[in-house]
């Protein structure tokens, strides 16, 4: 049993598995601020159901949830270069496939959380003399984001599970730190563990919060 | 900027090839996904603590690591302990402990909200405690999630492509092959995520007909 207590492992290796830990979290970050910022705006103009529109929109949304993140990212690496004169590279194309792969499902959940809002909230608001933005700013923001946050906060922690990916076209994140790390010590099995519990200590904190989230909002629905 | 589609057509035997695995390890990750997931409900909100922090434990797990993670822990860790692995089989398995989780919670939620009264019900009527569990609680439980557990059966056909990562010969790993043989990355994994679309898109579509025709007729 003595071979498996840290053989091989330096502190330089320590440093290696934390700097991934970052480069994992500070992609997650940049896909969910993308993911955020284009899903908001689809999610709003699929709220306002506009006929056409809305159904075009479903084009962009639907095709994103239902194909694997694996294929989009490697057509966006490979795939993309091979056609154009734009060749990304591994971070550019980990970064905004993982954004637009997270817009598409913050679209769903923008989009269901104003839906959420009664329409009487908008007739009410309207027949106040309230513009648009005023009511969708004073009157449905305010109880959309009920809905909206503990199904976030969801996304956000399955998008920094599946941000692993990337690793795949061969952006070192904290996963390809471990198969680097498992190369050279010949030690997977407590290399892949530590990696597992490194994640679990980021995303652990976070799906609680969401759970939480989600009992605070069941308890606001009971009263409202 | 010129195209060649050519080489899906030419190569469709190995890509359908590759579908067939995908199918394979999807089928077989579903039943133990689902059998499991449906111990693991039982385990949650059973009396015994224990059994409950257990379950508790192995979703929280699974849930919060990345899937590829998971994988790489089965398919290389474990020969270190001096289990011999597979692709195919540590796919299977690996995939089908990760949806065990997911689907144990959806189980669970639709346990809870069987009404208290029929379980009642069914136990004045003498039936003993595994006949409530196997012909009330089940079959109640699983009409309320039938579309939750579909949409989790879709999402398992999805990250079946991540077994790429350990080359299980499925559609995503003999897509990568070819695009590496051919040079044509652009058309086939164009391809692919068309292919990966109809396949979602016409599961979802049946999984919606039959709950609709079968499953939930006659709940309001």
């Amino acid at each position: 049993m003595g071979q498996y207590i840290f053989p091989n492992l330096t502190g330089y290796d320590v440093q290696l598995l934390l700097k991934g830990m970052g480069t994992t979290i500070l992609i997650t970050l940049l896909a969910i601020a993308i993911g955020l910022a284009f899903g908001f705006v689809i999610g709003l103009i699929r709220s306002m159901r506009i006929p056409v529109v809305s159904k075009l929109l479903l084009i962009y949304i639907e095709p994103i949830r239902n194909s694997p993140l694996v294929a989009q990212l490697f057509f966006a690496y490979y795939g993309i270069a091979m056609v154009t004169n734009f060749s990304p590279s591994a971070f550019q194309a980990a970064v905004w496939t993982l954004g637009i792969n997270t817009s598409a499902f913050a679209a769903v959940i923008v989009n269901a959380s104003i839906r959420s809002v009664d329409k009487g909230q908008w007739e009410a608001a309207y027949s106040l003399g309230l513009t648009y933005w005023q009511t969708f700013r004073l009157v449905v923001v305010q109880q959309a984001i009920r809905v909206f946050i503990p199904s976030f906060v969801g996304l956000c922690v399955n998008q920094l599970q599946v941000s692993s990916l990337v690793s795949l076209i061969g952006f070192v994140d904290l996963t390809r730190v471990g198969y680097m790390l498992t190369l050279r010590t010949y030690r997977p099995f407590l290399i892949w563990s530590i990696v597992a519990v490194l994640y679990f200590v980021i995303s652990y904190p976070i799906s609680r919060f969401a759970r939480y989230a989600e009992t605070r909002v069941k308890a606001f629905g009971k009263i409202g | 900027m010129t195209f060649h589609f050519e080489v899906i057509f030419k190569n469709l035997d190995f890509l359908l090839n590759g579908l067939k695995i995908t199918f394979l390890i999807s089928i077989f990750s579903l039943f133990i996904g689902f059998f499991l997931g449906l111990v693991i409900a039982f385990m949650r909100i059973s009396k015994s603590k224990l059994l409950s922090k257990i379950a508790i434990a192995y979703v929280e797990f699974f849930r919060n690591t990345p899937f590829l993670v998971q994988l790489f822990f089965f398919y290389f860790g474990l020969p270190e302990l001096g289990i011999i692995t597979e692709p195919i089989t540590t796919a299977i398995i690996a995939l089908g402990v990760n949806s065990a989780a997911n689907n144990s919670e959806v189980i669970r939620a639709g346990i809870i909200s069987i009404n208290k009264g029929l379980v009642e019900a069914a136990e004045s009527l003498g039936l003993t405690k595994f006949q409530v569990v196997r012909l009330v609680i089940i079959p109640n439980a699983l009409r309320v999630t039938f579309r939750p557990l579909g949409s989790n059966f879709i999402n398992l056909i999805l990250t079946t492509s991540v077994a790429v990562s350990i080359t299980a010969n499925e559609l995503m790993s003999n897509a990568m092959t070819l695009s590496s043989n051919s040079f044509r990355p652009f058309e086939i994994y164009l391809s692919i995520l068309v292919l990966y679309c109809i396949l979602t898109f016409s599961l979802s579509g049946i999984i919606h007909f039959v709950d609709k025709k079968f499953i939930s007729k006659g709940i309001s």
